[in-house]
């Protein structure tokens, strides 16, 4: 059943971004657009209300928040993304064509979450804190808002370089408080705030890298154009890298969760 | 010259030359094999098997970054690049605050008075001056974001003097009171650990064979020379023991526990810890182990194996300058005479890993992440504006102050400016 609605999702997202798609390439009178995008957003909302359900259930099966497995943890994230889109386009509805790859990124996780086990694992005791929820939700904020930036970058309009910076900024925060809140569970749970694993460094190479695009983009001539997109994928590749491909090529300390 | 050299220290350009030379520092200690993070074992390894890499690595200083003396003096010039920006940047700010900065936008009108929007504030009735300033928080939140980091470095290179952390490994019934050869790397804390504490009891339970599902030590400990506490330390919950804490850490196994018995009738106890992988945990077990214990100066090669049969049964063959001391089987109560003492066993008892850490400074640290948080949430939710309104006789003059970015407040300028037929400034 799970894996009927985790396609369901996908499908949902999907085609949200297949409508989207076809407004922006201009496949459609003016007129039109903006019903069509009216009806993406609905099928992306109808989307994330069936995945809200799905990760609901999973954590009233399993007892605990589900943000533990590699399954659960893509599952969350692909939810923050499309929140994030949803939220974005209903207060800045020029953001809605940056839907085309966000939603098209949420329903390719949302996928590539059932290459891993659906399995519900105990949980083992350094894990049974809040910590691991509240460090876990800010990680999946950050991809979200960093996926929007991503887009909105993508987008190379003008006029939404502002909301690149400011989508940036947010990233950043909820980055650097998930390294906060980890750092503060490692001190209680472990005796140490910070021990220079693989994933901890690459986490702190983030924040500097974003410190670093934000800075750039106080100079006028990378606030514009091409060169503030390509200043939006360096961190996002970084943040990417981190959660999800650190793992297969280091031994982490984070790697025995979430390879459960 | 001084002035030069404030320039150069509070410069944006050196914020970021310093921000990608940190971000190459934290990958470059992310990817290479760093000797702090490996254990003694894993070190050898990699120095056997990249015995070139290894030396070049170490030559160039990166097989510990973080340790490292270009290391700390980088984080010297951050430190340094932080406090000059942090001071240019406050300067800056008050400027804004009390609107010493040339405006960013202006508009000047000889004239009736046109509708104001809100945004713009209201403007004085009479001939005169009025100025509003909204979003001061947000004014300084990046200030205090800088200032935040700034304590972090400076907690950190506080907390780097006095760090000492550690594993200890105690058996249910064992006292522990700070002695050095307890602790893993032998080495004793930097600050005296006044308290004496005995693992009671060890809840360790595996769920399914390979998932932890309990792992609590429980202790009696007395702290200097107080009286007798209990607790039980669990993880994410530590045992504060002055400005040390312990810490459970997920190692385990079975104790074999002796009575030494001297020449001189005195008796000492002796733990050997035998270390048992999850999934052998309350399975029928047997391990083995070979290990050198010197007693005074004598060394004895003890070959060993031990069974968690009921009652448990301990394999003992003793050497001493290659000459066998002793060989047999040993249940609870038999006694081992090896010459220089006697060894009798008492029994299988658990043992649990727990880590030492020398707690202070780490509140600072984390005072330092908060003021962060804090001030970045502050600078992304409050976006100062200051709106100055002059009125003369004939005529008005509006200038506002804004954030770099502000485009929010750009487009309602711009719309309002067309509104009223002017050209927006």
């Amino acid at each position: 059943m799970t894996l009927f609605f985790q396609w369901l999702v996908a499908a949902a997202y999907l085609l949200a971004a297949g409508m989207l798609i076809v407004c922006s390439c201009r496949l459609v009178a003016c007129d039109r657009r903006p019903q069509i995008e009216r009806v993406a957003v609905v099928a992306a909302s109808i989307g994330l209300l069936i995945h809200i359900a799905m990760v609901v259930v999973r954590g009233l099966d399993s007892g605990q928040v589900p943000v533990m497995t590699r399954y659960e943890d893509f599952t969350v994230d692909a939810l923050s993304m499309a929140s994030v889109w949803l939220l974005a386009q209903w207060r800045w509805p020029q953001l809605r064509p940056s839907g085309v790859l966000v939603l098209s990124l949420a329903a390719f996780v949302v996928i590539a979450a059932l290459s891993y086990s659906r399995g519900v694992f105990p949980m083992s005791p350094a894990l049974r804190t809040n910590w691991l929820v509240i460090h876990a939700s800010l990680n999946s904020l950050a991809i979200g808002f960093g996926t929007v930036a991503l887009a909105v970058g993508l987008m190379l309009k003008e006029d939404r370089m502002d909301l690149l910076g400011r989508f940036m900024s947010w990233t950043f925060l909820f980055w650097c408080g998930m390294v906060a809140a980890g750092s503060y569970w490692a001190s209680i749970a472990w005796g140490r705030f910070w021990g220079w694993d693989p994933i901890e460094c690459w986490s702190l190479g983030t924040i500097f890298i974003y410190a670093f695009v934000l800075h750039l983009r106080m100079k006028p001539k990378w606030r514009k154009g091409y060169r503030s997109a390509v200043m939006g994928v360096v961190p996002f590749s970084f943040m990417m890298f981190t959660t999800y491909g650190l793992v297969f090529v280091m031994r982490s300390v984070h790697g025995q969760y979430v390879f459960q | 010259m001084l002035n030069k050299l404030w320039r150069i220290l509070s410069s944006h350009t050196l914020a970021l030359w310093v921000l990608i030379s940190m971000t190459l520092v934290a990958l470059a200690a992310g990817s290479l094999p760093q000797s702090a993070r490996l254990s003694p074992k894993q070190q050898a390894e990699w120095e056997t098997e990249w015995e070139a890499t290894a030396s070049w690595l170490d030559t160039l200083g990166l097989s510990q970054i973080v340790g490292s003396d270009w290391f700390a003096a980088l984080c010297i010039i951050l430190l340094i690049n932080l406090t000059a920006g942090i001071l240019a940047s406050f300067s800056r700010k008050l400027a804004f605050y009390r609107g010493d900065l040339p405006p960013n936008y202006e508009l000047q009108h000889r004239g009736s008075m046109p509708d104001v929007p809100s945004f713009l504030g209201t403007p004085p009735k009479i001939v005169g001056k009025q100025s509003r300033m909204r979003g001061i928080p947000g004014l300084f939140g990046l200030t205090l974001f800088h200032l935040g980091i700034a304590v972090i470095v400076l907690a950190c290179f506080w907390r780097g003097a006095l760090d000492f952390s550690d594993f200890v490994e105690l058996s249910v019934g064992e006292v522990f009171s700070g002695q050095p050869d307890k602790f893993q790397r032998r080495q004793p804390p930097p600050e005296p650990f006044d308290a004496v504490l005995r693992l009671d009891r060890a809840d360790i339970e595996v769920r399914d064979g390979k998932y932890m599902g309990e792992y609590r030590g429980h202790f009696s400990y007395q702290q200097a020379g107080g009286p007798v506490k209990q607790a039980t330390v669990v993880s994410n919950q530590p045992l504060r023991l002055g400005d040390f804490a312990i810490y459970p850490k997920q190692n385990f196994g079975h104790s074999a526990r002796f009575e030494r018995i001297l020449k001189d009738g005195s008796v000492r106890h002796l733990y050997i810890h035998f270390e048992v992988e999850s999934e052998e945990w309350g399975e029928p077990w047997r391990g083995e182990k070979e290990q050198m214990i010197r007693f005074d100066n004598t060394p004895l090669y003890y070959s060993m194996s031990l069974s968690n049969t009921v009652p448990p049964s301990f394999d003992l063959k003793v050497n001493q300058d290659e000459k066998l001391v002793f060989k047999g089987e040993l249940q609870p109560g038999d006694v081992a005479d090896l010459g220089v003492y006697k060894l009798r066993f008492q029994g299988m008892v658990p043992w649990m890993t727990f880590n030492l850490a020398l707690d202070k400074g780490i509140a600072p640290i984390f005072a330092g992440f908060i003021i962060t948080l804090l001030g970045f949430l502050l600078h992304l939710l409050f976006w100062p504006r200051r709106v100055e309104w002059t009125i003369t006789d004939d005529g008005w003059q509006v200038r506002a102050w804004v954030r770099r970015g502000d485009g929010a407040f750009d487009a309602k300028w711009t719309a309002w400016c067309r509104q009223q037929g002017l050209e927006p400034t």
